[in-house]
C-alpha cells in the first residue's frame, strides 16, 4: 500500500489505493414519476410526520429548491426529489426501524426568539440566516479562523493555494461573531469550536481562546490535524491553559493509508495532551462506505485504551457535497444506521443499535438541568441529523449505558420532575440537595446493578452530579467513559429542508450572519467561499501585512526518516501495537 | 477606508414565489451582494450590494423583467450592516414593540 512520504500530505494515493476494491455498494430504487406523485400526494406533512414524508431538497445541478418525499422500502429510508432534469433518489437513513425509534425522541425548542437577517425564511435554504423560521439557537459555534492549512487534501477545494486569497478574521471581527451568536434569544450559545483551515496556524490562537473565554463560552475546542500540536508540546500547553476543552481531531483510520492525515503524529500529539494534562481528545472519523468503514469498531477500541486522554469518538458519515455521480454515492455513501450496524458487527455485538439514541434526547434531558441548575444546554437538532451512547470500559469489559440504565425510563422521569421544578421560581441550595437526593434514590429504580461497571461506582459519580447540580459535576461522568456520537451532514444528494431548519451547529460570518453548517458547507457560492472572499485579503495584500511569511513555511512535509523513527519507536509500539482488544 | 454599500428597497408589479426564489439565488450568488431578499408573496425586495463592483443600473437590468419599483434607497456602510444583523437588535417581541 502506498502512502505520501516526503511531500505535503494530500491523501490522494492513498485514497486512489483504497478505493480500487469495492467491498458492498447500496442498491438504489428506481421510482417512477407517476409513484413519486403518488407517494407526494399521500405524504404526511410537518416535523416528524410518518413516511412518506413530504419534505423540500437542493437539486444538485440547477440548485433548485425541488419538492422531495422521504420514503421506505426493503426497511431503508430513501430521499427522492423532482430535479428539472428528472428523478433522484438516494438513502436518507438504512433502517427504518431506527428512524421511528430515533423519531420519537424529537423536540421541539422554545422558539428562536432573535434572528439576524431580515429575510423571512420563504426562501429557504437561500435566506441564511439566523432568519425568523429557524428553529433551534446556537448549540456549537463555528468560527473559521483562517484558510491556510498545512495539509493539501486532494478533495479539500476550501484551503487557500499559493497565490489565492487568505481569508484570516480579526480578533474584532472574531469577538463580534462570539458576542453574536451569544446574544441569541432567548439561548445563546454556551460552545464555539475554532476550525479552518487549520486552526493554529494562527499566530495569536492563544488570544482567540481568551477571547472566548472572556465573551462567557464554558466549551471551547478546536478543531484540527494536530500537526503542530504533535511537534509543539508548549503550544498544547497553552492552549490547555488559555481554555480549550476539547481536541476536536482529525482521525480517519488505523492504518497510515486509511489515515494519512495523522497516523504517524497521533502518538507524539498523545504524548503532549497526557504531558500537558489535557484537553481531552474527541477522534472524528470522516466515515466512508469502502474506505474505513471496516475499521469503524477498531478506531472505538483505540479510543478505549487511550480513555485517559480520549474522551469520545465523533463518526462523520460522509457529505458528498458537490456533483456526485449515482455511481460513487452507491459506493461511498454510509448513513448513522449503517455506520452503527457496522459498528455492531466490528464489536461482535458489544456496541448494538439498541444502545444508541438520537441527538434530540439532550433536549429533555436539559430542560431538567435548566429547571435545576439554571444553566441552558439544549441540543435540539433533527432526529435524523445524530445518534450517541456512553460506553464504559469496566476493567476488559465494554459496556453501554443502556445495558444497565434504562435510559428512556429515566428521561422520562427527568422530565416530570423539570415540570414539577418549573412551578418553583428558584431553587434554595437546600431544595436542590433535597431534589436531588430524591432524583438520585429514584435513579436506582432505573439501574440495573447486575449489569453496571464493578471497578468503579456509576452510582457515586452520579449522586456527586445531582448533589451539587453543576456541569462540572457531570463532567466527572466523561473521566470514566467513551463518548461515542454520529452527526451526518448532509449534501446535496439527501438534502431536506426540514433538517437544516433545525440545524444548531452553526458558523459564524464575518457580514454578521449566523449560518447552518448544512447550509454553509452545501450551498458554499452563497455562503462560505462567497463571504470568505468577500472578508479575505488578496495575495499581495496579506504579503505586505506579513512580510515574513511564506507560503510554503504553513505546509507540512512528512519526510521518510520521521516515518522510519516512530516506526521504530517505543511511543509508536504503546500507542498503536501494545494495546488490548476489548472486542 | 470603509467600504460603502446600497441599500435599495423594492416593490415588483408582478413576481410568483418561484421566480422570487429563483431571482434571490442568482442575485446572491453575484460577489457584489451582501444582503438579497426577494419575498415573491409580498412582491416586495431588499438587496444591499456594493456599486463598485456592481452598478445600480446593471442591477435594475437583471430585474427589468419584473418591473420593479424602487421604493427605498441608502448609503450603508459594512459596520452598519453588520451592527445591524447583532442578535440582541433583533428579538421578535421587542422589535415589534418599538
Amino acid at each position: 500500500m502506498s502512502e505520501t512520504v516526503g511531500e505535503i500530505p494530500s491523501g490522494e494515493k492513498e485514497f486512489d489505493e483504497l478505493t480500487r476494491k469495492v467491498r458492498d455498494i447500496i442498491e438504489y430504487p428506481e421510482l417512477s414519476e407517476e409513484e413519486f406523485q403518488e407517494l407526494l400526494k399521500k405524504a404526511s406533512r410537518g416535523y416528524g410526520g410518518s413516511l412518506p414524508h413530504r419534505t423540500y431538497s437542493l437539486c444538485p445541478e440547477t440548485r433548485k429548491v425541488v419538492p422531495a418525499v422521504v420514503w421506505e422500502k426493503n426497511g431503508i429510508v430513501w430521499i427522492t426529489k423532482k430535479c428539472p432534469e428528472g428523478l433522484i433518489t438516494d438513502a436518507y437513513y438504512e433502517d427504518v426501524e431506527m428512524y421511528y425509534k430515533f423519531r420519537e425522541w424529537k423536540f421541539d425548542e422554545k422558539k428562536l426568539m432573535s434572528f439576524n437577517v431580515e429575510n423571512s425564511g420563504v426562501n429557504c435554504p437561500f435566506d441564511c440566516g439566523l432568519c425568523p423560521r429557524h428553529r433551534s439557537h446556537t448549540s456549537l459555534l463555528n468560527i473559521v479562523l483562517t484558510n491556510r492549512c498545512n495539509l493539501s487534501c486532494w478533495y479539500c477545494f476550501f484551503y487557500a493555494k499559493e497565490g489565492q486569497p487568505i481569508y484570516e478574521p480579526t480578533l474584532e471581527q472574531i469577538r463580534m461573531m462570539l458576542r453574536n451568536a451569544k446574544k441569541e434569544n432567548p439561548i445563546g450559545a454556551t460552545a464555539v469550536q475554532f476550525t479552518g483551515g487549520e486552526p493554529t496556524l494562527r499566530e495569536d490562537l492563544i488570544e482567540i481562546i481568551r477571547i472566548a473565554k472572556k465573551e462567557g463560552y464554558d466549551h471551547i475546542q478546536l478543531n484540527t490535524d494536530g500537526i503542530r500540536l504533535a511537534f509543539e508540546p508548549e503550544l498544547v500547553k497553552k492552549i490547555r491553559e488559555a481554555g480549550v476543552n476539547t481536541l476536536y481531531l482529525s482521525y480517519d483510520g488505523m492504518t497510515p493509508q486509511t489515515n494519512w492525515k495523522n497516523h504517524w503524529e497521533i502518538p507524539l500529539i498523545f504524548e503532549n495532551v497526557r504531558k500537558a494534562g489535557g484537553p481531552g481528545i474527541v477522534l472524528v472519523p470522516t466515515t466512508i462506505r469502502n474506505v474505513n468503514d471496516h475499521e469503524l469498531g477498531a478506531i472505538i477500541n483505540f479510543g478505549l485504551n487511550h480513555l485517559d486522554i480520549v474522551r469520545g469518538v465523533n463518526f462523520q458519515p460522509i457529505s458528498l457535497v458537490g456533483r456526485v455521480p449515482k455511481k460513487e454515492r452507491q459506493r461511498f455513501r454510509i448513513t448513522i444506521p449503517g455506520a452503527i450496524k457496522k459498528i455492531e458487527e466490528q464489536t461482535n455485538g458489544a456496541i448494538a443499535k439498541e444502545d444508541w439514541y438520537p441527538i434530540p434526547i439532550a433536549g429533555h434531558i436539559a430542560k431538567f438541568f435548566e429547571s435545576f441548575t439554571g444553566s441552558k444546554y439544549y441540543m435540539t437538532s433533527h432526529f435524523g441529523c445524530g445518534a450517541a451512547t456512553y460506553v464504559f470500559l469496566d476493567d476488559d469489559r465494554v459496556i453501554p449505558i443502556s445495558r444497565f440504565l434504562d435510559v428512556e425510563g429515566f428521561v422520562e422521569f427527568l422530565e416530570e420532575k423539570a415540570e414539577e421544578l418549573s412551578k418553583w421560581k428558584k431553587l434554595g441550595r437546600l431544595e436542590k440537595l433535597k431534589v436531588g437526593a430524591e432524583i438520585f434514590l429514584k435513579f436506582k429504580s432505573f439501574y440495573d446493578e447486575k449489569y453496571a461497571p464493578k471497578s468503579f461506582d456509576v452510582l457515586d459519580i452520579i449522586k456527586n452530579a445531582f448533589a451539587h447540580g453543576t456541569y462540572d459535576a457531570l463532567g466527572q461522568f466523561h473521566y470514566k467513559t467513551l463518548f461515542l456520537g454520529m452527526m451526518h451532514f448532509m449534501d446535496e444528494y439527501n438534502y431536506d429542508v426540514e433538517r437544516v431548519e433545525r440545524c444548531v451547529i452553526h458558523y459564524a460570518m464575518p457580514d454578521g450572519r449566523i449560518v447552518p453548517f448544512c447550509t454553509f458547507n452545501v450551498i458554499p457560492e452563497l455562503y462560505r467561499d462567497k463571504v470568505q472572499a468577500q472578508f479575505s485579503y488578496s495575495w499581495e495584500e496579506w504579503k505586505a501585512i506579513h512580510p515574513d511569511w511564506e507560503y510554503k513555511k504553513d505546509k507540512y512535509v512528512r519526510t521518510k526518516e520521521f516515518v522510519e523513527k516512530m516506526k521504530n519507536s517505543e511511543i509508536y509500539r504503546r500507542t498503536y501495537i501494545d494495546i488490548k482488544q476489548y472486542f | 477606508m470603509e467600504r460603502k454599500l446600497k441599500f435599495v428597497e423594492l416593490k415588483f408589479s408582478r413576481i410568483t414565489p418561484q421566480e422570487a426564489m429563483d431571482l434571490q439565488y442568482k442575485l446572491s450568488v453575484n460577489p457584489a451582494t451582501y444582503r438579497v431578499f426577494i419575498n415573491g408573496y409580498s412582491k416586495t425586495g431588499m438587496i444591499i450590494f456594493d456599486e463598485e463592483k456592481l452598478s445600480k443600473e446593471k442591477l435594475l437590468e437583471v430585474l427589468s423583467a419584473l418591473n420593479p419599483q424602487i421604493i427605498e434607497e441608502k448609503e450603508i456602510s459594512i459596520e452598519e450592516l453588520v451592527n445591524s444583523s447583532m442578535s440582541w437588535r433583533n428579538v421578535m417581541g421587542e422589535v415589534l414593540s418599538e
